[in-house]
């Protein structure tokens, strides 16, 4: 029955109260909050994050190439201008979705810990961690299409820039600028990387066999002593 | 010896028994646990409601201010953004949020409402893939392993108190040789066991039903008294299935160490194997098509839809005579272009939704076939749509939105196949969505055949068990 009772716990209850303590701890916003905030922050800026100004750009752009009106730029002032609104809403992403995701490792920290009244959560972490199916690896899959998706706009918005003039809307690329763009190639963290997000579990599941196992032969020598 | 004394000693035992005590207040305490996990969900959905409402009345008002300042001679603030534009009014800067209120005893069971979304901001760009996109900002870590609620502790965690409680229910007797002296006096082995387990359902009953109505108290549930009947009474049969198992595994005569092996491994079996082998088998037997699909579909349609706009707009005009008065064959406007782009990707993508819903009626209709094998699954598909938390309730709001949306394109499309301006006025016939809540009339009809189902099992196992006591004589 106590052997029951502990499973019942470890199995059944004790993952369950960890989540909720772990959201508890690090609360995240709701998903409307959340869509809300990066809204008002892409339209207003947040603390030194300021929208891009085109005056402003365009203005920088005349005083760098030494000419008066923007039809005179080498260059399309519209491509920098993009860029710009790029580089803009990818400090608001990260610092939004950076926060989130930190909430989530944060709560998976905090889980694993846990394990310390547990050890089942530790098992389930390091087998998903092994499985290639735990969030840091997913967030480290995001991260890179994410990476690839900034490099493929940066490149577009430059040959905007380089192969046009501003106001010039006729402007099409050819194939071999899309032919130039590298494929996404993902390389799957190692399984370094992967144990190493996993040493508290590790430890705690080390623990836990070691406690147990001792434990164990304490009680045995007691009934061979008896 | 009467009912009357029997009940009297149990309540003697029960107070004397201290890990029987332990594990009462221990399950006493997990409820009111659960319960404020609840109670703390229900609040964070209340407050996104709340927004929500608010976001509404807001967005409109600003909308309104801009355009009775462009009437009165103002600029639009982005000559992109021009709300006296249809597709600006009806699209997404001028979206409505249809929201669904929390179930009305979300408290007690949370259910899917952390998994679907009960809120939409619908405008006329809503398609088949604003529904299959997530619902709350959530660690999927979180998701996978669920939530701590009462309708957990009950389906879940009930049945180990009420075998704790009656495993031994006879078998304690016979092996402390109590049973032949018991069986002495005028009464039979099945009256004994039935006050004996009455007075158990009764304590495990009263605690339950007690947390749960403190919680409906709570959170203002009582508007709902059919739904707290149906909660109740999932809970009074779901636990009595399991006193009537246990009376039955008594009347075999074994050991309570044999009791209790066999009763936790009818837990094992019917409470953790079976439902999550049905759940697996449903998703392998009919596996849902992959989103990717749904992305891919929506972008092939969309550069296929930009592409043969002209085609696009004859054939929409085909479809529907009825918008053709506004636009201008020899030169239709962008608008009138666009829209037929637009209707075109839509139709492609109801096809991949229409394929994706499909499947997962297929996996439901398997889930409900066999659900009958495992009266956990039948209670809780009970105890969520007694709350308002299952997926009927939300299949029935998506629904609604559905509607709503054609609703809300029924008034912006003639518009903008026109090319017409809007103005300031015609802000007070927009659509906006109201729930109605259908889903409560359906409640009946959905919970009669698992409760009939649950009723059935604990009639059949109850008989046997009756059967069974009584050959139980107190010499053997």
């Amino acid at each position: 029955m106590f052997l029951l009772a502990v499973w019942v716990v470890n199995g059944l209850v004790a993952p369950r109260v960890a989540v909720d303590l772990s959201k508890r701890v690090y609360a995240t916003p709701s998903a409307f909050e959340f869509a809300r905030t990066v809204e008002r922050e892409m339209a207003d800026g947040v603390e030194d994050i300021a929208p891009p100004d085109r005056d402003e750009s365009t203005k920088r752009l005349l005083a760098e190439y030494g000419v008066e009106r923007v039809e005179d730029l080498p260059i399309n002032a519209v491509g920098v201008y993009l860029q710009e609104s790029e580089e803009f809403s990818n400090r608001i992403f990260d610092r939004n979705y950076g926060a989130l995701w930190d909430a989530f490792r944060r709560q998976g920290i905090l889980q694993e810990a846990l394990a310390a009244a547990a050890p089942s959560i530790a098992v389930r972490t390091l087998s998903m961690g092994l499985a290639g199916t735990d969030v840091e690896q997913h967030r480290h899959f995001a991260e890179a299409a994410e990476t690839y998706r900034r490099d493929l706009m940066r490149q577009m918005n430059g040959d905007m820039t380089e192969n046009s003039l501003t106001g010039d809307f006729s402007y099409a690329a050819g194939a071999e600028l899309w032919e130039s763009v590298p494929p996404l190639e993902y390389e799957a963290p190692p399984l370094g990387w992967v144990l190493g997000n996993r040493i508290l579990s590790l430890a705690v599941l080390g623990a836990w066999l070691a406690g147990a196992v001792l434990l164990a032969s304490a009680q045995v020598r007691r009934a061979e002593v008896a | 010896m009467t009912a009357r004394t029997v009940l009297k000693n149990e309540w003697r035992l029960l107070m004397a028994d201290r890990p029987l005590k332990i594990a009462l207040g221990l399950f006493v305490v997990l409820l009111g646990y659960a319960l404020t996990n609840g109670v703390v969900w229900l609040r964070f959905q209340e407050r996104t409601v709340e927004a929500t409402t608010s976001g509404n009345v807001e967005r409109a008002s600003a909308l309104r201010q801009e355009l009775e300042a462009i009437e009165a001679g103002g600029q639009p603030s982005s000559p992109f953004a021009d709300p006296r534009s249809p597709r600006v009014l009806g699209g997404p800067s001028g979206s409505h949020t249809a929201v669904l209120a929390p179930g009305p005893l979300t408290a007690l069971a949370i259910g899917q409402s952390d998994l679907l979304p009960y809120y939409y901001d619908v405008n006329i760009y809503t398609n088949e893939a604003s529904f299959h996109q997530n619902g709350e900002v959530e660690n999927p870590l979180n998701l996978m392993v669920g939530r701590f609620d009462l309708a957990f502790a009950v389906v879940y965690l009930l049945p180990l108190l009420v075998l704790a409680l009656s495993f031994n229910v006879l078998s304690e007797e016979r092996e402390q040789g109590t049973l032949a002296l018991t069986l002495s006096q005028p009464v039979s082995a099945r009256s004994v066991v039935t006050v004996k387990l009455a007075f158990r359902a009764l304590v495990v009953a009263a605690i339950v039903l007690g947390v749960s109505l403190l919680g409906a108290l709570a959170t203002g549930g009582f508007g709902s008294p059919g739904r707290i009947l149906l909660w109740s009474v999932t809970v009074v049969a779901y636990a009595l299935f399991w006193f009537a198992l246990a009376a039955w595994v008594n009347a075999l005569g074994r050991s309570s160490a044999w009791n209790a092996t066999v009763l936790v491994g009818a837990w094992l079996v019917l409470v953790v194997v079976l439902p999550a082998a049905i759940n697996a088998a449903a998703g392998l037997l009919h596996p849902l098509p992959s989103r990717v699909e749904m992305v891919t579909a929506q972008r092939e349609a969309s550069n296929d839809a930009v592409n043969r706009r002209s085609e696009l707009l004859a054939r929409y005009l085909e479809d529907h005579p009825e918008m053709a008065e506004g636009v201008v064959a020899d030169e239709p406007g962008l608008g009138a272009l666009s829209w037929a782009a637009t209707d075109a990707v839509n139709g492609r993508l109801e096809e991949v939704a229409a394929e994706h819903d499909a499947r997962r009626a297929e996996q439901t209709a398997l889930v409900r076939r066999y659900r009958f094998l495992s009266p956990a699954l039948l209670a809780q598909e009970a105890l969520l749509d007694a709350a308002g938390t299952g997926d009927a309730r939300f299949a029935d709001f998506q629904s609604q939105v559905r509607a709503f949306a054609e609703r809300w394109r029924e008034f912006f499309v003639p518009a903008i196949m026109a090319d017409e301006q809007m103005n300031a006025g015609v802000l007070a016939d927009v659509p906006t969505f109201s729930l109605a809540d259908g889903d409560s009339a359906d409640l009946t009809r959905r919970a009669t055949a698992p409760l009939a189902v649950l009723a059935g099992l604990l009639a059949l196992i109850g008989a046997a068990a009756g059967v069974g006591l009584g050959r139980v004589r107190g010499a053997d």
